[in-house]
């Protein structure tokens, strides 16, 4: 067990140094983020504030675009100089590169999550103040099933010539459901002021466990150099 | 011959079946009291979306196959599976929406059910769409069995995710004996034509895939002979 | 339009798409011709 968590650790400060000399991935979101953000603001925005309820949709357009071009980034990683290859061979479990790759896009969406969400939330007015912490818990549930569904379908992607696009496709639609649930919490507890539910985060922790279990399962059938 | 006569007979049995449900939802069902004769596309979209389930069923088990036994077969299934899967959504998604335009008098209004619907669609649209643009067959096989697995998944949180939208369906409808009839006869032509139109694109995926292979193969045999080695040479 | 044009318009309208679908199955695999087993 403790192997297994220095190994995973090991992984993931390999990756964090990796960004941290070129930091081309969490800067290149974050201008993706506030770029998304000021194009939604002029149509959307326009002088009046937003409730709760509007600003999940526009900050989930954001963690999609932002997260997808993560998971392509850090997988891109291994593919110079057959790095991943490498990475095989070493004498370590596939669910241990899975943990690692999972957790640096985790890191990654909260780097960018941190600093688009305060500038939206300038932007637009939104008005978080009444129930912070439902929002926290509902956004962060969200994404981890997100990223759960990405890293998996990110090394089944990297192996194949035609990247473009790609990975978005599959990774949107299977995303829908948290997508979709957020968003609807979030109208309850800021339109309707019902308060959330241990149900409702039930639902969001079962997805988020079931994904990230299939994709464990999965993830050493896909990874092939 | 015997073969293809039995596929001929499937095809007329089912096209009889078909057409006489036809005539017994105008000739013989009652119309609904409350909703009129617009009632009538329950009887179509109720066995439709219940084969549509079957269908991205299939495709989850040929997905396993696949990545259990690797073999492209499973892959054929799977795609044809998922061909049928897409047409029947879009007739449910096709039916709802004109029962809820005469309804509501809009063409789409996010009710769960609706919403559902389109989720579906989109999930196994895609499941199509992402096919052709991986080149090699294995990596394609199984970056879809993949999919099709999660996909699959996915159905029950959709299902949980709509089910938080605000609601104006109604919650059920009680039928009379001769409407339950109805339903039950339009079960027959639908889910005939479901396997039948998988099996259809199961015979027409394999048929691709031997053009495919033979094509390479040709490709081989009709290469120009390799120049001689140099140890050849020598001997 | 009255609520029986709405449903004789579903009706036509997949019957269309069923149908169709299944006659452009049949003239593709026509097209191709028979087949023979292939091995994988």
């Amino acid at each position: 067990m403790n192997r297994t968590l220095r190994q995973i650790g090991l992984l993931i400060q390999k990756d964090l140094r990796i960004e941290a000399r070129g930091r081309q991935t969490i800067g290149l979101v974050i201008v993706l983020g506030i770029l998304i953000i000021v194009v939604l603001g002029m149509g959307l925005g326009a002088g009046r504030p937003v409730s709760g309820f509007g600003a999940t949709s526009i900050l989930w357009v954001t963690y999609l675009f932002g997260g997808v071009l993560c998971f392509e980034k850090t997988m891109a990683v291994e593919r110079f100089d057959d790095a991943l290859a490498g990475l095989l061979i070493a004498p370590i479990d596939r669910g241990v590169i899975y943990a690692s790759k999972l957790i640096t896009n985790l890191l990654l969406i909260i780097g960018l999550a941190l600093v688009v969400t305060p500038v939206a939330m300038t932007l637009f007015r939104f008005d978080l103040s009444e129930h912070p912490l439902a929002f926290f818990i509902v956004m962060s549930l969200g994404v981890t099933g997100f990223t759960a569904v990405g890293t998996l379908f990110s090394a089944a992607v990297s192996s194949t010539r035609l990247q473009g696009g790609l990975l978005a496709m599959l990774v949107f639609p299977l995303s829908l459901p948290v997508v979709i649930m957020s968003t609807q919490l979030m109208r309850k507890v800021f339109e309707e002021g019902v308060p959330l539910t241990s149900t409702d985060v039930a639902t969001l922790c079962a997805f988020d466990m079931i994904f990230l279990i299939v994709s464990w399962l999965v993830f050493e059938l896909v990874l092939e150099p | 011959m015997n073969r293809k006569c039995l596929v001929y007979g499937f095809w007329s049995v089912t096209l009889a079946l078909f057409v006489a449900s036809v005539a017994m939802l105008f000739l013989y069902t009652p119309i609904e009291k409350t909703m009129g004769p617009v009632q009538k596309i329950f009887y179509l979209h109720l066995p439709i979306a219940i084969n549509t389930f079957l269908a991205c069923f299939v495709v989850f088990i040929a997905s396993i196959g696949y990545l259990w036994q690797r073999k492209m077969w499973w892959d054929d299934l799977a795609f044809a599976a998922g061909k049928v899967a897409v047409l029947y959504c879009s007739v449910v998604l096709l039916t709802g929406m004109i029962w809820g335009k005469s309804a509501w008098g809009s063409w789409w209004t996010w009710s769960p059910r609706l919403t559902f619907s389109l989720v579906l669609w989109l999930l196994f649209v895609v499941y199509l769409m992402i096919r052709p643009s991986i080149d090699s067959p294995q990596r394609r096989a199984m970056i879809s069995a993949v999919y099709g697995i999660v996909a699959f998944i996915d159905v029950p949180f959709v299902y949980l995710s709509v089910k938080l939208l605000p609601d104006i369906h109604p919650a059920s409808i009680a039928l009379a004996p001769a409407m339950k009839l109805t339903v039950l006869v339009w079960f027959l032509p639908i889910t005939l034509l479901a396997l039948g139109l998988l099996r259809a694109g199961y015979l027409l995926n394999r048929q691709i895939r031997t053009e495919s292979q033979r094509n390479q193969n040709m490709v081989f045999e009709s290469a120009p002979p390799a120049s001689p080695t140099p140890m050849e040479e020598l001997a | 339009m009255n609520g029986e044009q709405y449903m004789i318009l579903a009706y036509v309208s997949s019957s269309a798409l069923l149908w169709g679908f299944a006659a452009m199955l049949w003239w593709e695999i026509r097209k191709h011709g028979p087949t023979d087993p292939v091995e994988d």
